[in-house]
């Protein structure tokens, strides 16, 4: 773990590097797409009136002057399947955006959502040193947490603590400083495929670009499509995506739960494809103009020419009706839901004092999804589009982009994380002068 | 389809040929009869296989293009030819042919007017028919020389007629950039880069281009001759010429001489006129006050503002006219030909002359009698009236003390007498020189009137 925390440090020390230079890649690597925004730090000039951007927190002080977005290649669940591929689609993306923003960059914060990331709550308790909490206490408290066994090949992606205890106080935001004896801790931590999120690095490495930040993407879903008041009470983000679901659970403004479902809207193409014999394509553009959920009367009437190129007169005049559609469609998303409710219930969502749920992610466009949604997943149901942020293109405002806005705001103001304070002195030989002093002090 | 198999010539030996690996479209199965129910019955693909096993099927490539799409209307359009006669197939004697197809299936006598395929093309298998599928012209033929199959049924046709077959959209070419144009790409964003062949490159392309070129002599003097020639053929355009000098001045001295000082020889371009200079050089006459230089339609027009002389100056070399500012505007011959300028005189007189006109206008009571206005020692000024009388003024305050001095000669006719000079040159000690008999003449009286 070591290895990692160092690699997350150094990682952050590029973000910082980068942001003073001013221009830094946002990169989201998906299974259907992937999606490339410049932004560009220190421009803090006041949004134009009526664009209906306010100065909210965090998005101020940046602007997105770039964006490309391309067809992904070579990525099945959100890992990398064909490393050329990805390449190629990754170069696409970084070059539509660079040539937008006429500047180069050199640095790339990325987000996925594959890997198979896995939530652990973990906790830590330590006596604090002096009369104050300090900021070597918190250290040694997020360094007191024990950690579970990841599994083999698995790493920490995000650790980050969410809630602190002082004696017998609870749920302190902030302990630094506070008068107390006992402090404890609660930390989130996120764990996923070591290899998966290697490939990505390689992949990024490959187009000249350092890799200067991962996120998973349930957890900057969350961030950009819960507005405050849901990530303060307590929602989940549920994220539509081509080749995987995933949801993250917020309170306090908080991620304390994320996972993903294997299974997203190319699993519903698939199945028109193979339900109605046509190529993937069309099966894809069938199902982006004329998808539904809920079936009426009128549906049935309603001829699709589901075309073909055989050659074959009768198999390239094919129609289906769009209830026909509709009942190809429907049971795969309500597998999907089904499976985020599965999700949801092992996280205890149940428990939260507010059960917001919002949906967003491409996937969640389908006509008629916040209905079936609200059948399978509780009433407190919406369709959750992103924050909008200064410079955005039309284009990217969608509920597809909701994880790399999300992203956006993950490199302007960063949660703490566990690599954010510093080593623990007794812990690691890095300050020698440190631990000498600390001798000197305990035995003299 | 039974129509034919009961009318098969049962003696007709079963042809050679394998079977078509593509035929006509032939429908066996529900799908197709429903969709061939969409235009009812006489449908010639119903009749297609037993011909293609038999008759019309030589004529047709096994490789042949896709299967003419269903006709847009029926019945057919009337412009079919049906008496056009059949030719005999290529490769068949014409007495095997036993059977008709035309005569025995009335709706195979159907003939597609439009034979362009429609929108949703069919899949091109080949962007051109083999050697052996165009079939060779027969004489007598007409102009629709082969026949073929549409249908199934053999048809007059020539395929020079078809159009070409769509090819099928090729899927474009990998649009991600390459590595190469990736990085050429991110290099070109790079800012030094960018402004290095933006704006360095280009210069020191030209700098070296032009230093290159340069850098020969001779190179480098036959371009100072071609511009030089460029020049001079500008300068020497009838545009440019002047022709003559028209100098407007008061008096024909002046201008006479300006015309002369000036020196042009005409004719001249306007461009080597410095007119500037022209100026300086006619104002250097001393009679010039002022001139105006100008260009006018191949006339060079000097306009001369004179000097008007205001008093005479005798200086050592003669007498001199100056202005009212004290600068020298002619010699003077004589004194007598401008008597009614005032005469002064002495040396570095010219620079007072302000206080020398004050002096002029006060002394107007004695003007039938004053010569003139000395300068003394570039100080102070003395009156001198006739009989040799002087007024010698004091260097300040010259005015006050010559009105003093007009008062008391009004008052009491002190210049009339046998005085000298009146000496002011101290104002608080005014003092009388009188004449050698003035004096004699005085001291008489006064012996006299001590004496009495």
């Amino acid at each position: 773990m070591t290895d990692l925390y160092q690699s997350q440090r150094a990682m952050r020390h590029l973000r910082h590097q980068a942001m003073q230079r001013g221009v830094i890649a946002v990169l989201d690597i998906g299974t259907f797409k992937v999606a490339c925004l410049i932004l560009k730090f220190g421009t803090s000039e006041d949004p134009r009136e009526g664009s209906g951007v306010g100065a909210l927190a965090g998005q101020a002080p940046f602007r997105v002057i770039g964006a490309g977005t391309t067809r992904s290649r070579g990525v099945r669940f959100g890992e990398i399947a064909a490393m050329q591929e990805t390449e190629r689609a990754v170069r696409t993306a970084l070059q539509t955006a660079q040539k937008m923003a006429q500047t180069r960059v050199d640095h790339a914060i990325l987000c996925f959502s594959g890997g198979d990331v896995r939530s652990y709550g973990l906790e830590g308790m330590v006596d604090i040193a002096g009369a104050h909490v300090s900021e070597d206490d918190i250290a040694n408290v997020l360094d007191a947490c024990d950690v579970p066994d990841l599994g083999n090949g698995r790493e920490v992606l995000h650790a980050q603590p969410v809630n602190f205890m002082l004696d017998h106080r609870n749920g302190l935001a902030d302990p630094r400083g506070q008068a107390g004896r006992r402090l404890g801790c609660d930390m989130h931590l996120l764990s996923v495929d070591a290899d998966v999120v290697q490939n990505l690095a390689h992949c990024l490495k490959r187009c000249d670009v350092e890799v200067a930040g991962l996120a998973a993407a349930p957890y900057m879903t969350g961030r950009s499509a819960l507005v405050e008041d849901e990530q303060e009470l307590g929602a989940a983000a549920i994220d539509l995506g081509g080749g995987s679901t995933s949801l993250s659970i917020f309170i306090k403004k908080h991620m304390i739960y994320a996972d993903t479902v294997r299974l997203g809207g190319d699993h519903i193409t698939g199945d028109i494809a193979k339900g109605l014999q046509i190529p993937y394509s069309t099966a894809e553009r069938i199902k982006t103009y004329y998808g539904g959920l809920l079936a009426t009367g009128r549906d049935d009437r309603e001829a699709i020419e589901i075309g073909g190129d055989s050659g074959d007169w009768d198999k390239d005049r094919r129609t289906i009706t769009r209830s026909e559609l509709i009942g190809i469609m429907r049971p795969r998303v309500e597998e999907i839901l089904e499976e985020v409710r599965a999700r949801l219930d092992v996280a205890g969502f149940d428990h939260l004092p507010s059960q917001q749920i919002v949906l967003t992610g491409g996937g969640s466009q389908i006509p008629g999804l916040d209905g079936l949604a609200a059948r399978i997943l509780g009433q407190q149901v919406r369709l959750g589009r992103p924050i909008r942020v200064q410079g955005l293109p039309q284009a990217a405002t969608g509920p597809a982009f909701a994880a790399i806005v999300g992203l956006c705001q993950f490199a302007a103001c960063p949660q703490d994380e566990w690599w954010d304070f510093d080593i623990p002195a007794q812990r690691f030989a890095a300050r020698p002068l440190k631990r000498a002093m600390k001798w000197f002090k305990d035995n003299w | 389809m039974s129509t034919l198999i009961r009318d098969w010539p049962q003696d007709r030996p079963v042809p050679s040929q394998p079977p078509l690996t593509r035929c006509a479209p032939v429908r066996h199965g529900t799908a197709g009869r429903d969709a061939q129910a969409r235009y009812q019955w006489p449908d010639p693909i119903d009749v297609c296989a037993p011909v293609s096993a038999a008759a019309g099927v030589d004529a047709r490539p096994a490789s042949a293009g896709p299967a003419h799409p269903l006709p847009q209307s029926w019945p057919p359009m009337p412009s079919v030819d049906f008496g056009a006669p059949l030719s005999p197939q290529r490769d068949e004697p014409a007495a095997d042919r036993g059977f008709d197809a035309f005569a025995a299936i009335p709706s195979a006598q159907f003939t597609p007017t439009d034979l362009a395929p429609p929108a949703p093309q069919h899949r091109a298998r080949r962007a051109s028919p083999p050697v052996g599928e165009r079939l060779a012209p027969v004489a007598g033929q007409g102009p629709q020389g082969g026949r073929t199959l549409v249908g199934s049924v053999t048809m007059p046709q020539d395929w020079s007629d078809l159009p070409d077959i769509p090819v099928e959209h090729q899927p474009r070419a990998d649009y991600s950039p390459s590595r190469l144009m990736y990085r050429l790409n991110r290099l070109w964003l790079t800012p030094v880069v960018r402004q290095f062949v933006r704006v360095g490159l280009p210069v020191l392309l030209i700098v070296v281009l032009v230093g290159g070129y340069l850098s020969d002599a001779g190179r480098r003097a036959s371009l100072l001759g071609m511009v030089t020639s460029v020049q001079l053929a500008v300068e020497n355009r009838p545009e440019f010429r002047v022709e003559s000098v028209s100098v407007l001045s008061r008096s024909p001295e002046v201008a006479q001489g300006v015309e002369q000082l000036l020196g042009i020889q005409f004719p001249i371009s306007s461009f080597q006129l410095d007119l500037a200079a022209l100026r300086d050089t006619a104002e250097a006459l001393d009679a010039v006050q002022n001139a105006s230089l100008q260009v006018r339609s191949g006339v060079l027009q000097v306009v001369i503002e004179e000097r008007v002389p205001a008093m005479i100056w005798r200086n050592q070399t003669g007498l001199d006219l100056i202005d009212a500012d004290g600068h020298r505007v002619a010699r003077l011959a004589t004194r007598a030909a401008r008597a009614d300028l005032p005469l002064i005189a002495g040396e570095g007189a010219p620079d007072a002359i302000a206080e020398a006109r004050l002096l002029w206008a006060a002394a107007r009571p004695l003007r039938d009698r004053m010569r003139g206005l000395v300068r003394v020692g570039q100080r102070r000024w003395d009156v001198v009236l006739d009989r040799g009388q002087r007024i010698m003024l004091p260097p300040n305050g010259a005015l006050g003390a010559l009105e003093r001095v007009i008062a008391l000669n009004s008052a009491q006719g002190l210049l009339a007498r046998d005085v000298r000079a009146v000496d002011l040159r101290n104002p608080s000690r005014p003092t009388l020189r009188l004449s050698t008999e003035a004096i004699d003449e005085l001291t008489r009286i006064r012996r006299i009137s001590s004496r009495g």
